[in-house]
């Protein structure tokens, strides 16, 4: 272990600093990615519940389908397959990419999230709602979606977790983030084992204060039910 | 646009039997993967419960520190780093080792849920019939239940198949309702503990029938292979 961490002589100070900007980059790309999930998420869970078929039968093809894919294919097609449509407009960088691809995954997984939550409150709040002359849509959004929310909030919790882990699957097409930074020390110093353990330790850092969200959240938002 | 897809026509069956070849890779590390994360899983999931002070703490630094680090990182730790250190491996190794140690983690922690779920009273009625803990209260109350318990618990063990079924505190009829329990029951109270460790591993999309009635649906194979999402 010793001999180990010797080996960091001479790096460590530059790492550290290399090391944080990247993570700094993921953190980023994690929220963006986060944030297109959560509305693809939300547009999707409602158009699977919504009793117009056709919508809900494209949100069901969507969900299958993008759940069934591993994420490094859809980055692959975003990045790699779709510019060869021959559009200019999808020639896009691998940062979009990234954030699109884990978007689009994230998408389908909350979706099935938000249903859930919004099919796991009794029907009579929904019908008590219409019945006080509410409309459909405010019904939604004052009754059912904030109590939707406290179901919904542990899985997304540990949804971002996930993500978070995710994103270093974007190290494959490029994206400038923690995973890439941490592959371009290995092979520069010939050091593999202590960058990607480094790596690892930033990786922990960072989720590590997410797990302990996603458990406090569970306790606290599982309590009076 | 229609070039693309002369192009693909065109390259179709040619690359057919290579992607074929390469899904039956695919499937075989999954196996592979799967029996690693299940073995290990077991380890884990009984280190975390053993009363070993050191030994939980082992165990919850294992499952910890892998859940807290991409899949990717520790497969490029093992590949890379480890053959760096003089510990080579062809890749498909490296990749069911280290799916499957990531997925140990994953396991352990459904496994230890299920063990979780199992009331007290099933290995104090079977320390009390005279049972050592290891060969026998372990193997049958916690390992023999724990199938059911892991996998779907809203079915309850079907009559006849709990190993310990005189002991049963289980009402008749209840694995037929397979109803919410209700307020007062005994697995309403044995089963709220485990909620949060289950619904950690569980993928968010069951958050509904975690809700209604605590334990998911899934069976720990299908959880594996999700890898817990």
């Amino acid at each position: 272990v010793i001999d180990f961490l010797r080996g960091y002589e001479g790096y460590l100070g530059d790492w550290l600093v290399e090391m944080s900007v990247a993570s700094l980059r993921t953190l980023e790309l994690m929220l963006l990615a986060f944030c297109l999930a959560c509305a693809i998420g939300m547009v999707v869970a409602l158009l699977r519940i919504s009793r117009f078929a056709p919508a809900s039968a494209f949100a069901r093809l969507y969900i299958g389908f993008f759940r069934g894919v591993p994420v490094l294919v859809i980055l692959y097609w975003i990045y790699f397959a779709l510019p060869e449509m021959g559009y200019e407009f999808l020639v896009i960088s691998s940062y979009t990419a990234a954030v699109l691809g884990l978007g689009i995954h994230g998408g389908a997984f909350l979706a099935e999230v938000f249903r859930s939550g919004i099919e796991s409150l009794h029907r009579g709040q929904m019908e008590a709602a219409l019945s006080l002359g509410m409309t459909p849509a405010k019904a939604m959004s004052y009754i059912i979606l904030p109590q939707a929310l406290r179901v919904v909030v542990p899985p997304i919790t540990n949804y971002a977790v996930g993500l978070l882990k995710e994103t270093a699957l974007c190290s494959i097409i490029a994206a400038p983030e923690l995973m890439l930074r941490a592959k371009d020390l290995a092979s520069s110093s010939f050091l593999p084992m202590h960058a990607f353990v480094l790596a690892a330790v930033f990786y922990y850092v960072m989720s590590f204060p997410l797990m302990r969200a996603a458990e406090y959240l569970e306790v606290r938002m599982g309590r009076g039910r | 646009m229609l070039e693309f897809w002369a192009k693909f026509w065109e390259w179709l069956p040619e690359v057919l039997p290579v992607l074929w070849a390469a899904a039956g890779m695919t499937v075989r590390v999954t196996i592979g993967a799967l029996i690693v994360a299940l073995t290990l899983g077991l380890v884990v999931a009984l280190m975390r419960i053993s009363p070993l002070r050191p030994l939980r703490y082992i165990a919850l630094l294992y499952t910890d520190v892998l859940r807290g680090t991409p899949a990717l990182v520790q497969l490029f730790i093992i590949y890379f780093g480890l053959s760096d250190l003089g510990l080579e491996f062809d890749p498909v190794t490296a990749a069911i080792v280290g799916l499957g140690i990531n997925g140990a983690a994953y396991v352990g922690e459904i496994y230890r849920a299920g063990i979780e779920a199992i009331h007290r009273g099933q290995l104090e009625a079977a320390l009390s019939l005279g049972m050592t803990p290891m060969k026998d209260a372990l193997h049958r109350a916690a390992a023999g239940d724990q199938d059911h318990a892991a996998a779907p618990l809203q079915l309850r063990d079907p009559p006849g198949q709990g190993h310990l079924d005189h002991l049963d505190h289980r009402r008749p009829g209840d694995h037929v309702r397979g109803a919410a329990p209700r307020a007062g029951d005994v697995h309403a109270q044995h089963q709220r503990p485990d909620l949060p460790a289950l619904r950690a591993v569980l993928s968010g999309a069951d958050a509904a029938a975690v809700a209604r009635r605590g334990p998911p649906r899934k069976s720990p194979a299908t959880l594996a292979l999700t890898g817990g999402r």
